[in-house]
């Protein structure tokens, strides 16, 4: 039987730094920040800087597993407000409550008694979901009654590999349903791998008239016409953050969204829209930025040239997040932009302390953001094909780097310039310009090393590449103790250590051993079930953990699931793993947030097992067609999670709840 | 449109000749290959073993490839699966190379493609395929990327697809498979048209089974794998996945070829 999982004893001994999704004044741990905790980290993967968004927790409000306290019939909870026999207690109670922010501080203390849970529930303001079909939306309104901000978070995290078949699930169309009539002062609503009706959009903007923020991530389904109807009816939009989304863009049914926002001057702090691939109209946003005070973070389209950009900036001088577009000229009449022009806007936005956008840059144009290289906390390069030569002298004045993203363009050369420069360094992410299993691959092992051991404070590292050694993963291993998130992902299948030949082993054993922070870790490369023992024993703290085409046998999984305790995302792909790996994790799923498990050896023997021993588990067979074969023996695709709310009631045919 | 030949909504099973010869005979002059090329757009399930063996030896080739200076590591032989496990294609997520049998000589040419490996974003990837595009301005066949958009009949929404990225009609297909979810669309497999006669390809078109169309450079829609592989990125501007039902339009030109060639 599963073994309830006691938050108390986890959260006292490790109280992470809390997330406050709340405005911006909190989120100043990193300059990459920002009042949603999904929005920077968003490419390849949200997991966001270490530091804030609450993924730590079971899960907030009714994702997190526990029995019910309230006697099994589901809701009660807050929404039942029979009279407490102290009411001056419980006002007390709440008024102290409300500055509990962080989720697992609430979740610990709303299992302290009825009377605390009450209260508790009166006061979350945060609600926090990390899957959607852990509970069902109508008991999520029952429990909390006051709540401001929601944050919900669909699709497992291989669906952004073409790994969840389209038409999977994640609607968002139930929650704004029922949260409309729930919580008429909602403010922010942030989603992240959800579908996005136009529709859905409407309904949001018509159900809360106090709305602030909406915050999509790498959501899909909507277009500018839901986009239209949220510039033009959310009179009091602080934040329109549009990261990494799938935006339908038929170019003949769009809609020219920017000219709807009110006409006055606006509240809009943030405006992210990067993703929107299609045309907009620039004197429309010109114009919104000119009226809009308080705008400090815009990162626009690839459609906006240099001289288009100037404009925006003179208009907005108080920046302090910019996405410059294309940066290359689209010259008009008057000739090209000059880089001193150039120059002398950025010299002019004194504020400015993230770059990112260089969609389709002009290098000659780089120089023209050295007036603020030095103050820059965050620069993002990862769709900029710059070569070493061009990134060094741009790179050498980032003194106060913390984040940075680039191409694996720069190569080695570009990863020692960088660790010469930016020992401050905390976030860096090395994206393949030619993501496939065989190319050339421009950094390597040299390219690590140097960056171990030039940016000790690193604390979380996505590292693209062809060639590895574990030398020198073991010495990043040793040089940034403080490493929190460590992604190491070899392209080529199963490549060994480029010099020894040996598996990457112990290169992940010394990782996790040495650098006792470590709650995120994805592996690569050649790896026998060395590694997972490793992982088992050392990984204490891990809570998300990608594998995909390792081990040898079944105790790879054995050894994560009994040694990790901490575990709660677990993501599987072409290893082989059977059954008894699967049921080697039973006592541990209720623990978990979700398993996901694809073209491993799973059949439906063992899937239907835990299915049966498991009450409290949803276990999802995904086909990748729904056709006519009956019931293949062999699983490819398993998703499993812990569920208040039963199998979902919306699955496709080709899914099968079992 | 006028090409789709919506009047001609009948679907014959016989000998197509008659009234569409005219008009076929004057869009076939393009070179355009005839439909023995055209794949077998029934999608096989079971896939005889051979295809099987293929996977496998694509992942031990994968290993070899991969470490090249090493004695033969351990895992691949655990991942191949040492033959005893019975491995149906679709628990590996590896899409079948081309060549019927890996080639040694080539062996990145034979390797095959795993869907979504290297884990980087479509978003990601279809960002730096435009820029390529557009700042390679190259005319080299290679160059670049071939970003279509793909709509299905009853889907709400388009995706794009370059299909650069894909080396063969069989991962095209796949691929698509993969975006669109739970509808038969074929499997474009490279052997060529064996067994594919005019009943089958009546059969799928008169299912409720969708097929891949395209539009190509010319303005015409045509079943996807009427050309060599290559002709078609070149030449297709858009993909439609449509019922067969509805394909029948397209399918008299074909249907001629076919018998053609028998």
């Amino acid at each position: 039987m599963s073994t309830p999982h006691s938050p108390s004893s986890s959260s006292s001994s490790q109280i992470p730094q809390s997330l406050t999704l709340a405005p911006a004044a909190s989120a100043s741990a990193s300059s990459s920040s920002s009042a949603s905790g999904m929005r920077d980290a968003a490419e390849d993967d949200s997991d966001s800087p270490p530091s804030q968004m609450s993924e730590d927790d079971p899960g907030g409000g009714g994702d997190r597993w526990e029995p019910d306290l309230r006697g099994g019939n589901g809701g009660g909870g807050g929404g039942g407000r029979w009279a407490p026999p102290d009411q001056v207690l419980e006002n007390v109670l709440e008024s102290v409550l409300e500055f509990l922010t962080a989720a697992r501080d609430r979740n610990a203390a709303s299992l302290v008694c009825r009377s605390w849970c009450r209260a508790e529930a009166q006061t979350r303001r945060e609600l926090f979901i990390g899957n959607c079909y852990a509970v069902s939306p109508r008991r999520a309104v029952e429990r909390f009654g006051g709540v401001r901000a929601v944050v919900l978070k669909g699709k497992p995290r291989f669906a952004d590999f073409s790994l969840v078949p389209y038409g999977w699930g994640a609607y968002v169309s139930p929650w704004v349903a029922a949260l409309g009539p729930a919580y008429p002062r909602l403010e922010r609503i942030c989603l992240k791998r959800m579908t996005v009706s136009d529709d859905d959009l409407e309904v949001v903007a018509k159900s809360f008239p106090l709305f602030k923020e909406l915050s999509l991530v790498c959501c899909d389904g909507f277009s500018t016409v839901g986009l239209a109807v949220i510039a033009e009816r959310c009179r009091h939009l602080r934040v329109l953050d549009l990261i990494e989304d799938y935006v339908e863009d038929e170019e003949d049914e769009l809609v020219d969204w920017i000219s709807k926002f009110p006409e006055s001057n606006t509240s809009l702090e943030s405006l992210v829209f990067d993703c929107v691939g299609v045309p907009f109209n620039f004197e429309a946003l010109e114009a919104l930025v000119a009226r809009s005070p308080a705008l400090r973070r815009l990162r626009v389209n690839h459609h906006v040239s240099v001289e288009q950009l100037r404009r925006l900036m003179a208009r907005a001088p108080q920046l302090t997040h910019l996405g410059t577009g294309a940066f290359r000229s689209e010259a008009g009449p008057g000739g090209a932009l000059s880089v001193s022009e150039l120059a002398t806007s950025f010299a002019a936005s004194k504020s400015l302390i993230c770059l990112s956008g260089f969609r389709e840059v002009n290098p000659e144009y780089l120089p023209a953001i050295y007036p603020v290289c030095a103050k820059l906390t965050s620069l993002n390069f990862s769709f900029a094909s710059l070569t070493a030569e061009e990134l060094k002298p741009v790179i050498r004045n980032c003194i106060n780097l913390r984040t940075f993203w680039v191409l694996d363009t720069v190569g080695d050369e570009g990863l020692r310039a960088v660790a010469e420069t930016c020992s401050d360094l905390r976030e860096l992410r090395v994206f393949p310009l030619d993501a496939t299993e065989d190319s050339e691959g421009s950094v390597s092992d040299v390219g690590l090393q140097a960056i171990s051991e030039g940016c000790r404070k690193l604390e979380s590292i996505l590292y693209f590449c062809q060639r590895m050694t574990n030398a020198a993963v073991i010495a990043m291993s040793k040089n940034c103790p403080n490493l929190v998130v460590f992604r190491l992902c070899i392209m080529g299948r199963h490549r060994p250590d480029r010099i020894t030949g040996e598996p990457m082993d112990d290169g992940f054993g010394a990782i996790v051993m040495n650098c006792k922070k470590l709650t995120r870790l994805s592996v690569s490369g050649l790896l026998t079930d060395k590694a997972f023992a490793y992982i088992g024993k050392y990984g204490k703290l891990i809570k998300t953990l990608s594998v995909a085409f390792a081990g040898n046998s079944d105790m790879s999984l054995q050894y994560v699931f009994e040694g990790c305790t901490k575990l709660q995302k677990l993501e599987v792909r072409d290893s082989p793993f059977g059954d008894k790996g699967l049921l080697s994790g039973m006592n541990y799923f209720y623990n978990m947030r979700f398993l996901w498990m694809n073209s491993c050896r799973l059949t439906m023997k063992g899937c239907k097992e835990v299915a049966q021993q498991m009450q409290n588990l949803v276990v999802e067979v995904i086909k990748d067609h729904s056709d006519d074969e009956g019931e293949a023996e062999t699983v490819d695709k398993l998703y499993l999670y812990r569920s208040l709310a039963g199998p979902r009631n919306d699955a496709p045919p080709f899914v099968n709840i079992l | 449109m006028a090409d789709l030949g919506f009047e001609e909504t009948e679907l014959r099973l016989g000998l197509p000749g008659g009234k569409d010869a005219a008009g076929d005979a004057a869009r076939s002059s393009a070179g355009k290959r005839g439909f023995e090329e055209t794949i077998d757009l029934k999608l096989k399930l079971e896939q005889p073993a051979p295809v099987e063996k293929e996977n496998d030896e694509d992942d031990d080739k994968a290993a070899d490839v991969a470490a090249p200076v090493s004695p033969p590591p351990p895992a691949p032989a655990a991942v191949a699966g040492g033959g005893s496990m019975k491995r149906s294609p679709s628990q590996s997520s590896v899409v079948t190379a081309e060549q019927e049998q890996p080639d040694a000589e080539k062996p990145r040419a034979a390797k095959a493609q795993a869907v979504g490996w290297p884990p980087v974003r479509s978003f990601r990837k279809n960002v730096l395929a435009v820029q390529s595009q557009k700042g390679g301005g190259k005319d080299d066949a290679g160059a670049g990327a071939a970003l279509v958009k793909v709509s299905m009949d009853g889907a709400p929404y388009l995706r794009k697809v370059d299909l650069r990225v894909y080396r063969s009609y069989q991962e095209l297909s796949m691929a698509l498979e993969k975006m669109f979810g739970s509808f038969t669309i074929g499997s474009c497999g490279s052997q060529g048209m064996k067994g594919m006669n005019e009943s089958k390809l009546a059969d799928l078109l008169s299912g409720s089974e969708y097929v891949p169309t395209y539009e190509d450079k010319d303005g015409d829609w045509m079943l996807v794998g009427d050309v060599p592989w290559e002709m078609f990125v070149e030449s297709c501007k858009r993909l439609r996945i449509m019922k067969g039902s509805e394909a029948v339009g397209l399918a008299p030109r074909a249907m001629e070829k076919c018998s053609n060639r028998s």
